[in-house]
């Protein structure tokens, strides 16, 4: 599986925020000539720049998320892009634990689910890697396929940092990451490839921490409280680059659909969706709709400058012939998505509640546990838009409970 | 019917009635010994209210806005639902004269809808409180009317609807002025206003001119002529928006006139 490497787009947008948590504060401002890898934000964590040029504007610009967020703009210098990590070459048992966790920490590294879970202080006892791929995007089993030894590499710095006696990586049956991954850990005892059959939604953190760590994770917590970290391919190739001195600053995504040439590239941080289809070979036919990440989970782009983040995985073409219309219809209580939600959920009471903003009763039902997957809306007979509403009512809750905290301050 | 079932049938006849009988003199000794007093004036009140339960009066229902009103916390003018045949009555049995004011209806503060440019095409609920999270709203126009209409969805009396302009249009015959729908309202394009006279600047944008002109065929650009030209000098701009203030303005239709934009309007 070919990872390609695309020309650097003219301008990069850069969002200061992208996990899920606060925006971080710009440490540059209009004018400055910045170089790659420079620092740009900081805050809960940190973001850098991933080009050299000159900063044109600080604003409120698109952001994947579909609002708008302040991000940065940067014009980029012709030649002079390279990053020049440090060159030191050392196995992961000689570094110490304490600068491995700070190199981790200052490299900015997201997971594609938002979180931060490689800065997580719990004590963890097995790692699981999770290399399967969401829907049509391969971008992990391209990472494996084309860096096993660095993944190998990150992988066990990382167990050395947080203490972990086992990992775990979960790779798709059939995938050619498998055999190859399967080669490189041979020697090590402690590293186990688990073949898994293709399921959907394969990201959920407390289904694979459940399935092959052997723990259940209750409500309200997460997956680190019970020992087990869980992390991405990605991120797993980014502690390694972080570890040879360069940051979070590019990212394999899969560009997909109508384009000319789809497949794995890998993208700067902030480079506008547009120039990166441009770069895969164009659209082929007229394009009607852009998905960032998955086509069942992902979110449809209003505008094609919005720019690759941290958590982007996978960009999306479709044409008219992709795209469904129907009219939707009231809900008819069939419960096809409560059989189908992989966290238990009930999303035909979720949606009627958060469209009747009975914001009080969504929380009851634990709103916030729905990770977005889009199993209900997919098979949901009715064409609700199901999994917008549920945004909406988790937006609702978000806004009571900002509430209630001023009254009690 | 064989005589063997004939001889059933008495007997079940004094067992049924009996029971009915007996359960009938529960029925009455129960409504005498659980008697709730009630002022006759309050249930005369309620039959005469107009039984929407819309809510205008700042009460959770008719029944108790009716109690308010006989235990002389608030005047019946407060229902807004009340057309003035109705308050007469009302007047008569509480014995007071109610002074009707002019009816009051919405005014959507946005003339866009299919005059305004379309940011995205929008596929997915249609609920305005759910579409103004994503990218701010569907139109270019970040202020205006969505027109996906949870104010139809809040109307109790069925008097708004979207129309073919992608506009509510108040159907007047139906508005009560209850205001249901000025609270509904995500963008707050809706306000509520007197039927007659009141001159509005029928725009909620306050982005700059430059695209407002582009995105927009009737929409305020802040250029201040109103301002200018009002006699009274009842008009400020108020980040790049044109606002009135109804306590000076004698609704002498100035600025409607000079208004290049025509985003000023008398009702």
């Amino acid at each position: 599986m070919k990872i390609a490497t695309i020309r650097t787009s003219d301008q990069v947008i850069i969002p200061l925020q992208q996990h899920d948590g606060a925006v971080c504060s710009s440490l540059v401002s209009v004018g400055d000539t910045i170089s790659v890898g420079q620092l740009i934000g900081d805050g809960e964590f940190r973001i850098h720049s991933s080009v050299s040029g000159e900063v044109t504007a600080i604003s409120e610009l698109p952001h994947p998320s579909g609002r708008e967020v302040l991000s940065v703009v940067i014009k980029v210098h012709d030649g002079a892009n390279v990053h020049e990590g440090a060159s030191e070459e050392s196995e992961p048992e000689e570094l110490s634990t304490g600068k491995i966790r700070r190199i981790i920490r200052d490299s900015g590294i997201v997971e594609p689910n938002g979180r931060l879970t490689l800065c997580a202080k719990a004590d963890i006892n097995t790692i699981i890697i999770n290399g399967t791929n969401t829907d049509d995007l391969t971008a992990n089993a391209a990472l494996m396929t084309n860096s096993p030894s660095e993944i190998i590499y990150g992988l066990k710095a990382l167990m050395k940092t947080v203490g972990a006696k086992k990992a775990v990586i979960v790779i798709e049956l059939g995938s050619a990451a498998l055999q190859i991954m399967r080669t490189e850990t041979i020697p090590d005892n402690n590293i186990k490839i688990i073949a898994t059959p293709t399921y959907y939604p394969p990201g959920t953190e407390n289904v694979l921490s459940r399935k092959f760590a052997g723990k259940k994770v209750p409500r309200g917590s997460t997956p680190e409280d019970r020992g087990v970290l869980i992390t991405s391919v990605t991120a797993i190739r980014a502690v390694y680059d972080a570890l040879h001195g360069t940051p979070m600053i590019k990212k394999v995504v899969t560009v997909a659909g109508a384009v000319g040439s789809p497949g794995n590239a890998l993208v700067e941080i902030g480079a506008p969706i547009k120039h990166v289809i441009d770069e895969c070979g164009g659209c082929s036919g007229t394009p009607v709709k852009i998905i960032m990440d998955g086509a069942v989970s992902g979110m449809a782009q209003y505008a094609d400058e919005v720019p690759v983040i941290k958590t982007t995985t996978g960009i999306l073409v479709q044409t008219e012939r992709d795209i469904n219309r129907e009219p939707q219809t009231p809900c008819i209580n069939c419960a096809w998505c409560v059989d189908e939600c992989p966290i238990g959920l009930m999303p035909h009471l979720l949606y009627g509640y958060a469209d009747s903003a009975q914001f009080d009763k969504c929380a009851e039902l634990y709103i916030g546990d729905c990770v977005e997957c889009g199993l209900c809306a997919y098979v949901c007979p009715s064409k609700l838009p199901l999994v917008q509403i549920i945004r909406y009512g988790k937006h609702g809750v978000a806004e009571i409970a900002a509430a209630e905290m001023e009254v009690s301050e | 019917m064989s005589p063997e079932m004939m001889q059933l049938v008495p007997p079940a006849i004094a067992v049924l009635g009996g029971l009915g009988f007996a359960m009938a003199a529960m029925l009455v000794w129960a409504s005498k010994a659980f008697y709730v007093e009630t002022d006759p004036l309050v249930d005369a009140l309620i039959e005469l209210m107009p039984g929407a339960n819309c809510g205008a009066c700042g009460f959770p229902g008719c029944a108790d806005c009716a109690e308010h009103i006989v235990a002389g916390d608030v005047t019946p003018d407060v229902c807004t639902s009340c057309d003035a045949e109705r308050f007469e009555l009302i007047g008569e049995l509480l014995g007071i004269e109610i002074s009707t004011a002019e009816p009051t209806y919405p005014v959507i503060l946005c003339q866009g809808g299919t005059n305004c440019k379309d940011r995205y095409d929008y596929i997915g609920a249609d609920t305005c409180r759910a579409a103004i999270l994503l990218a701010g709203t569907r139109k270019a126009c970040s202020y205006g009317c969505i027109g996906l209409g949870d104010c139809v969805r809040a109307c109790m009396f069925d008097a708004i609807e979207i129309a073919d302009n992608g506009l509510p249009r108040i159907k007047k015959y139906n508005c009560k002025g209850c205001g249901s729908c000025v609270r509904e309202c995500p963008q707050q394009v809706l306000t509520i206003a007197k039927e007659h006279g009141p001159v509005y600047v029928v725009c909620s944008s306050h982005d700059k001119g430059k695209y407002v002109k582009e995105i927009c065929e009737f929409g305020c650009i802040g250029c201040g002529i109103c301002k200018k030209n009002c006699p009274e000098g009842a008009i400020k701009l108020v980040k790049a928006l044109a606002v009135i203030d109804q306590e000076k303005c004698t609704q002498c239709g100035t600025c409607i006139d000079v208004c290049p934009r025509n985003a000023i309007v008398k009702l």
